[in-house]
């Protein structure tokens, strides 16, 4: 028996035959999802799987067309992004979507504010209780970024800064948010080997010390297959395979997926 | 009878909208951008048409379906040679910038337009009687009347309209049009020269606005250097309206706009509503299909 | 502007106040001088045209959307307040004035608010082109109404406005607005209108509405145009419809950009030059507005960030 899956550890996310039509293009079709509390879980698949679809069904960029989404044990199915952030999903974009007129610092900063009271009435105000406030943000963000060693580029432009540490800042922004569950999508993606073995340290890192759950969407087998607990193949838009690294990889569905089968 | 009479009268207003709107849709379809500039071509098309009928005058008759002709052709070159100046002098240099850049040089450009008409050197701020370019009747069919200037801009727009559907389906040039709305990049790449394409649109698209303004000045009492402004808006309304790229759309949302107008023109009460009864329609419609009638919607990429 | 030296957010909290304060006691002190008519109204012309830049800067420049019908909210600011000081302040006595005009503004500014969330809501699904031209198209349908209606003196123009404008009013307002502007930026909060405008995807995915923010945006901004709308209506002393149209919107506009979207004190900077410009040009006057095209042309050639936009935040 393999663990995870809501049966050892509660699921924190569970998606339940959900399909989403383009037109007449099913991209993804009935699938079953679950991710538990503080488990690291890839999404594989060859191109066009619909792993990125699926992501954004999670997200609620995309509204399903059937079936159900469960997040933390109520139902999210439909919910606008924003909303499900406030929940607890945050996520990363497969190419780099930071602020472009903002500073790493801001960066983050504006990430942090759905979780507090105030708006316009204390910005306009300012009186102590905004400053109290904003200097508590300043604190949690300086302490963000001094975790991923992004302190000392704070009044950069972020994206002036270089590629690695903006997909970095990418997944400290969407930590600013206080997820309980953290999407990435392709975080990989662009970066050499030494790179890549840096990100692997990182998003193992970020599961110890956040003990958050993690999904991610990526192609590169080695980073995947490196870090996740459990993988779930996609392709055509349905789920052909699911369980640990070393069960993937034997699974001929799979196989015969990524290599072809005659 | 009285909805045939407002039928045709809308209709025909509707027609030069429509010729205006393909201006600017056309613009839009390439460069992805408002030329805001189109509306004074119009004005620019009557002007030449004003300047060039006393001359047209000594060699054949005037007024005469010929000699209309002749002033139209005329003027329809000169204002292509004006929008495709316009583009190379104003709008090049800006290709790769943002678009707000270059809608807001297109405002620069159109307030230009006008306010040198308006100089006294120029045109001057006065209205002109527009001549007489070809004889005016009226055809009486029971209580229903039907001007001769009517007949002519159904009739020229409805060529015009075959004839631009040809250009574009039929002609190679209408081809690398269509290419380089649809990917400018990827046109590039097949060979396709851009900068030539981009100057052939503007030079169609002004051509266009040039019989508009003239069918226009043959209906309005007047024509000023400001003639431009009202039915260039109510253009861009329509091809908004349309779906802003769109050609069938652009052609489509003129026709409504006109009919639309003139008919609440004659209900009672609305009539002076008029100028703001073409946006109250654009804002309904786009509430529903943000995208104009025939536009898509196009989802971004995440 | 506040510094961005590390841990610097609480100080910067509360010296913003004490400008506000100043500020305004200046404008006040400004009231009791004594200056030249033709300069006192070009002043006030310059205030009224900071008030407009800057509310529109916060809605086409830090929320990047493109709204083209400032005048619009102008209109219904200038039409509401002069109204009711028409009604009410005129027959009132001379001490209760400055307090019902203060009511004349803000309730012009408030009218002029509901409206731009009546725009603002059609931002929840338009972008771009389409917005501009729904936001146009919003001015002119103002335009039209106030031209048809009789209560205000539809075409021929409402007159008889009391003159209650003076400079102290119109740059103590202007701080305000400024202030406003600034303070809402200048937050964890504000932050949100920029993430907005760099990009919308991003930003819901961050938690932050991008429509609250946006309607947010429009209905700040449509309240600081009517109270400058107030203003101009107790300066000028008489409305015609016909000065609120498209191109009064085009030169709020141009403000805008020539300041360079998204900065405020360019922003302001360059209201103050545009509205000197035409009387500078006074004495080439046949020429002014020519000249006034190829100034927006030339500019977008040459420094399409801004005239006077400095430093590194560049502008997408």
């Amino acid at each position: 028996m393999r663990k995870g899956i809501g049966m050892s550890a509660p699921s924190i996310l569970s998606l339940r035959e959900v399909t989403i039509r383009f037109g007449g293009l099913t991209a993804v079709s009935g699938l079953n999802l679950e991710i538990g509390e503080s488990e690291l879980v890839g999404l594989i698949g060859p191109n066009g799987a619909g792993k990125t679809t699926a992501f954004n069904l999670i997200t609620g960029v995309y509204a399903p067309t059937e079936g159900e989404i469960r997040f933390a044990g109520r139902p999210v199915t439909a919910k606008r992004p924003h909303d499900l952030t406030k929940l607890g999903i945050a996520r990363t974009f497969q190419n780099i979507r930071l602020f472009s007129s903002l500073t790493v610092f801001d960066n983050v900063r504006a990430a942090t504010q759905l979780h507090r009271s105030h708006g316009v009435r204390m910005a306009l105000w300012r009186g102590a209780a905004f400053a109290a406030a904003e200097a508590e943000v300043e604190r949690g963000v300086m302490e963000l970024l001094e975790i991923f060693d992004l302190g000392r580029v704070r009044d950069e432009i972020a994206t002036s800064l270089p590629y690695g540490d903006q997909r970095r800042l990418e997944i400290v922004r969407a930590l600013a948010t206080q997820p309980k569950l953290l999407l990435l999508d392709e975080p990989a993606a662009g970066m050499n080997p030494t790179e890549k073995a840096e990100l692997m340290r990182l998003i193992r890192f970020i599961k110890e010390r956040f003990k958050i759950s993690i999904m991610l969407v990526e192609h590169d087998m080695k980073v995947v297959m490196g870090i996740c607990e459990r993988i779930a193949v996609l392709e055509y838009g349905k789920k052909i395979g699911e369980g640990t690294p070393g069960e993937i990889r034997k699974d001929p569905k799979v196989i015969a997926a990524y290599l072809g089968t005659e | 009878m009285e909805f045939l009479q407002q039928l045709i009268n809308g209709l025909a207003l509707g027609s030069i909208y429509a010729l205006i709107a393909l201006g600017y849709t056309m613009v839009y379809g390439v460069l992805r951008f408002i030329n805001f500039a189109h509306s004074d071509v119009l004005m620019l098309g009557a002007f030449s048409a004003y300047y060039l009928a006393p001359a047209v005058a000594r060699v054949l008759p005037l007024p005469s379906i010929g000699g209309a002709l002749v002033v139209g052709l005329l003027a329809c070159l000169i204002c292509a040679g004006l929008g495709v100046l316009i583009e190379r002098l104003a709008y090049r240099p800006l290709r790769s910038r943002p678009k707000l850049t270059v809608l807001i040089t297109a405002i620069g450009v159109s307030l230009f337009i006008e306010y040198t008409g308006q100089h006294r050197a120029v045109f001057g701020a006065d209205t002109k009687r527009f001549p007489e370019l070809m004889p005016g009747t009226e055809f009486h069919l029971g209580s229903l009347i039907v001007g001769s200037n009517d007949l002519v801009v159904l009739v020229t727009t409805l060529l015009l309209l075959a004839g631009l559907w040809f250009i574009v389906h039929r002609t190679k040039v209408g081809t690398a049009m269509r290419a380089v709305s649809h990917n400018q990049q990827a046109a590039a790449l097949m060979g396709v020269d851009i900068n030539r394409i981009i100057a052939f649109t503007f030079a169609l698209g002004s051509a266009l606005a040039a019989v508009a303004g003239i069918l226009y000045a043959l209906k309005a009492p007047g024509i000023d250097p400001l003639m431009g402004v009202q039915p260039g808006l109510r253009a861009f309304i329509a091809a908004v309206l349309g779906g802003i790229g769109n050609l069938p759309g652009a052609a489509l949302g003129g026709l409504v706009i006109g009919l639309l107008e003139t008919f609440a023109g004659g209900i009672s009460g609305l009539s002076n509503y008029r100028d703001g009864i073409a946006f109250a329609i654009l804002i309904l419609i786009l509430l529903f299909r943000p995208a104009g009638l025939l536009g898509k919607v196009t989802v971004e990429k995440v | 502007m506040f510094s961005r030296s590390p841990l610097s957010l609480p100080t910067a909290c509360q010296g913003a106040k004490r400008w506000l304060i100043a500020a305004v006691l200046c404008s006040i002190l400004l009231s009791f001088g004594q200056f030249n008519r033709y300069y006192l109204g070009v002043a006030m012309d310059v205030g009224i045209n900071i008030i407009l830049a800057v509310s529109l800067n916060l809605i086409n420049g830090y929320t990047g959307q493109f709204s083209l019908g400032h005048a619009g909210f102008m209109a219904v600011g200038a039409y509401t307040a002069a109204k009711f000081s028409l009604v009410f302040a005129v027959a009132a006595p001379e001490p209760a004035r400055p307090v019902l005009f203060l009511v004349a503004l803000v309730l012009g500014g408030a009218v002029a608010a509901l409206s731009g969330l009546a725009v603002g809501i059609p931002s929840l699904r338009l972008k771009g082109d389409y917005l501009a031209i729904v936001t146009l198209g919003f001015g002119e349908i103002i335009r039209v109404i106030v031209q048809n209606l009789e209560a205000v003196g539809a075409a021929s123009g409402l007159k008889g406005i009391p003159k209650y404008t003076t400079l102290g009013w119109t740059f103590a307002l202007a701080s305000v607005t400024v202030y406003v502007v600034v303070s809402l930026v200048n937050s964890t909060y504000g932050r949100g209108f920029i993430a907005v405008k760099d990009d919308e995807v991003a930003a819901s995915s961050m938690g932050i509405n991008p429509v609250r923010y946006k309607v947010t945006a429009f209905v700040v901004g449509a309240f600081f145009a009517g109270i400058a709308g107030g203003l101009y209506a107790h300066h000028k002393q008489f409305l015609a419809p016909t000065g609120f149209d498209f191109l009064k919107s085009i030169d709020i506009v141009v403000m805008v950009i020539l300041g360079g979207m998204g900065r405020t004190a360019s922003v302001a900077l360059a209201a103050v030059v545009l509205t000197l410009l035409p009387e500078v040009l006074r004495p080439v006057s046949e020429y002014r507005m020519i000249l006034y095209a190829l100034l927006i042309i030339g500019l977008m050639m040459a420094r399409p960030q801004g005239l006077f936009a400095f430093g590194r935040r560049a502008v997408k």
